[in-house]
C-alpha cells in the first residue's frame, strides 16, 4: 500500500503537524495496517454481519430503566 | 512475634503472608522491611519501580502491627506489603503513567482500587514502571528506564505492566496492581513467570486509573499463585458507581471453590488457531499443561470460532484510536515529551478512519456473540498467553517460526487479543519454561464474570505443578 500521499494529508485533515520524518514513520505504520483493517472492514460489511451493533452503544441496563 | 530470616520470609506467598499474620505469628512490620530491602537489592538491576515509598510503608506497617496487636483486623490483606502500577492514582503521590507528561502528578484522590486495597489492609510498597502510558507490550519505557526480566536481565519483562510482572517474580512485592487493555497484565504475567488477571470488562471500577482505550480497560491483580490473585481480586472486584462502565453483578467469594479440582469441567480449544504459529517450547508446555488437566479429570473439547481471524486487526485499530482521542491535546502541545514509540502510536492512530473504528467495533460483537455460543459447548477455553518467551531488552521484532521477523506489536497480541475484544475474563498462569529458562504461560478464558472458574481451574493446575514456586537468581 502506498502511503506516501496519504500521511500529510490525513495529518492535515486531523489538523496535525507532522514534519516529512514524522510522516514517513506513520506511513510505515499506517501501511502495515490499513490493509488488515480494510479486510475487516470487508468482512464485516458482509450482508450476514449486517444487523450487529457496534460494542460501543448504550446497553440500557435493567437498573438504569428500573430508576 | 517470631522473627524470621528474609530470603525465606520472601518464598512465602500472598495467602501465606496475609495467614501468618492475621494469626500473629508474622509481623507487617517485619514483613514490610524484608521486602523494602529486597526493593533496594533489585531495583537496580530491574527498574521495576518507579517511586518507593519507604518511610510511608514503615509507617502504615508499624500502625497494621499495633492494630492487629490490639485485635482489629482490617481485612484479608492486613500487613500486606502490594505494589501499584503507576497509572492506577495514589492521593498525594506521584502518578506518572510512565510518562514525562504525567511526572509530576500528584493526585487529589485514590483511584477506587487504590482505597479499597487500603480498605483491606493492604501496605503500599510503591509505584511501578510500565510502559509509557501502558500503550506498548514491551515496558521499554524511555523516562524511568527499560524494566528487566528477573529470570535473564537481558531479556524484557513484557508490558505494559512490565514493573509489576517483574517486582512480582523477583519477590520485591508479594502482588501488585497491573492494567490490561491488550494483555497487559497477561503478558507480562506470562513472561515474568507469575499468575496474573485480567477481569471481565466493568468488574473491576477504572475509576482513577489513567485510561489507555476506554471500552477496553481492566485493572486486575499480578501475584505468583492463583490464590495470591484470588485473594486480592476479592477486596477489590465490584461496581463502583464511580466508573459509568462499571458492571453492577455480585461479586462472589473466590476463595471458597480453589479446592474443587477440574474433574468433568469442559476446556474448549479453538482449531486452526489457539496451537498455531507458536514457538515449539510454547506449544509443548501449554500442550502438557492441556494433558496436566484432562489428567486431573478434565475434557477437552475442539470448538471452532469461525471469525477468531482479524482480532488482530481490530484490537490494532480500537488501541490506536481511542488512546489517540485522550491524548489529542497533549499530541499537539507537547509531541516531543512521549517517547519515540509511543509518540507514532498516537499519531497513526488519527490517521484511521471512523469506519474502521467502527467495523472494528462491530466485529467485537460477533466476536462475542461466537464466544458466548461456544460456552454452551465449554466451561472455559485454554490457549497460550503468547507464542514467545521473552526477547532481548530493546527488541521491536519477534521470530516465532521459520526465521521469519515479525512486528513484535502485532504478534504479542495473538492471544491476550480475544479476550480484551470480547470483554471475557481471562488468567494467565504459568506452565514452563525453554531451554534457556525463560518462563512460558497458559491462558484461561472463562465466561462473563465466571473469574471463579478460572481461579479454580488455575488452583488445581497449580496443586499438580510447581513452576510457580520456582524463582529467578537476580
Amino acid at each position: 500500500l502506498n502511503v506516501e500521499g496519504l500521511v500529510p494529508a490525513l495529518a492535515q485533515a486531523a489538523d496535525l503537524a507532522l514534519d516529512a520524518e514524522r510522516a514517513a514513520v506513520v506511513g510505515e505504520l499506517l501501511a502495515a495496517w490499513l490493509p488488515a483493517a480494510n479486510e475487516l472492514s470487508r468482512k464485516m460489511s458482509a450482508l450476514e454481519h449486517q444487523t450487529l451493533l457496534p460494542a460501543t452503544v448504550f446497553t440500557h441496563a435493567s437498573a438504569d430503566v428500573d430508576g | 512475634m517470631a522473627a524470621r530470616n528474609y530470603p525465606e520470609l520472601l518464598d512465602l506467598s500472598l495467602a501465606q503472608v496475609a495467614r501468618l499474620i492475621r494469626r500473629r505469628e508474622l509481623s507487617p512490620v517485619e514483613v514490610t522491611e524484608a521486602t523494602l530491602t529486597r526493593i533496594g537489592a533489585v531495583n537496580p538491576k530491574l527498574s521495576a519501580f518507579i517511586t518507593v515509598f519507604e518511610e510511608q510503608a514503615r509507617q502504615v506497617a508499624r500502625a497494621s502491627e499495633m492494630l492487629m496487636m490490639a485485635g482489629h483486623d482490617l481485612g484479608p490483606l492486613h500487613g500486606v506489603p502490594i505494589a501499584l502500577k503507576d497509572n492506577v492514582a495514589t492521593k498525594g503521590q506521584r502518578t506518572t503513567a510512565g510518562s514525562k507528561i504525567l511526572a509530576d502528578w500528584l493526585p487529589e484522590s485514590d483511584a477506587t482500587i487504590t482505597s479499597r486495597l487500603r480498605r483491606a489492609g493492604a501496605v503500599f510498597v510503591g509505584k511501578l514502571n510500565m510502559h509509557e502510558f501502558a500503550w506498548g507490550g514491551t515496558s521499554d519505557n524511555p523516562h524511568y528506564g527499560a524494566v528487566r526480566n528477573p529470570w535473564n536481565t537481558d531479556r524484557f519483562p513484557a508490558g505494559s505492566s512490565g514493573g509489576s510482572g517483574a517486582a512480582v517474580a523477583a519477590r520485591a512485592c508479594f502482588g501488585a496492581i497491573g492494567t490490561d487493555t491488550g494483555g497487559s497484565i497477561r503478558l507480562p504475567s506470562a513472561i515474568n513467570g507469575i499468575a496474573g488477571l485480567r477481569p471481565t470488562y466493568g468488574r473491576v471500577s477504572n475509576h482513577g486509573i489513567v485510561p489507555l482505550a476506554w471500552s477496553m480497560d481492566t485493572a486486575g491483580p499480578m501475584a505468583r499463585t492463583v490464590e495470591d490473585c484470588a485473594l486480592m481480586f476479592g477486596a477489590f472486584a465490584g461496581h463502583d458507581a464511580a466508573d459509568p462502565a462499571s458492571a453492577n453483578v455480585a461479586t462472589h467469594d473466590y476463595l471458597a471453590r480453589l479446592g474443587d479440582g477440574v474433574e468433568g469441567l469442559r476446556i474448549g480449544i479453538v482449531p486452526g488457531y489457539f496451537f498455531h504459529h507458536l514457538q515449539p517450547p510454547v506449544h509443548a508446555a501449554v500442550t502438557a499443561a492441556l494433558k496436566t488437566l484432562e489428567g486431573a479429570g478434565a475434557h477437552v473439547v475442539e470448538v471452532p470460532i469461525d471469525n477468531i481471524h482479524g482480532n488482530i486487526s481490530a484490537q490494532l485499530t480500537i488501541e490506536s484510536a481511542e488512546p489517540s482521542t485522550y491524548h489529542q491535546r497533549w499530541l499537539r502541545e507537547r509531541p516531543g515529551d512521549y517517547g519515540a514509540d509511543v509518540r507514532s502510536l498516537l499519531e497513526v492512530g488519527e490517521m484511521l478512519l471512523a469506519t474502521h473504528y467502527l467495523q472494528a467495533q462491530r466485529y467485537r460483537t460477533l466476536l462475542r456473540n461466537e464466544f458466548l455460543e461456544a460456552f454452551k459447548k465449554v466451561d472455559l477455553f485454554l490457549c497460550p498467553t503468547l507464542p514467545f518467551t521473552a526477547t532481548p531488552v530493546g527488541a521491536t521484532k519477534v521470530v516465532i517460526e521459520n526465521g521469519v521477523e515479525e512486528d513484535m506489536l502485532s504478534a504479542i497480541m495473538q492471544y491476550t487479543g480475544v479476550p480484551s475484544l470480547t470483554g471475557l475474563p481471562a488468567l494467565a498462569v504459568p506452565c514452563g519454561f525453554d531451554a534457556d529458562g525463560l518462563p512460558i504461560g497458559m491462558q484461561l478464558i472463562g465466561r462473563p464474570f465466571d473469574e471463579a472458574t478460572l481461579f479454580r481451574v488455575g488452583a488445581a493446575y497449580q496443586a499438580l505443578t510447581d513452576f510457580h514456586t520456582r524463582a529467578p537468581k537476580v
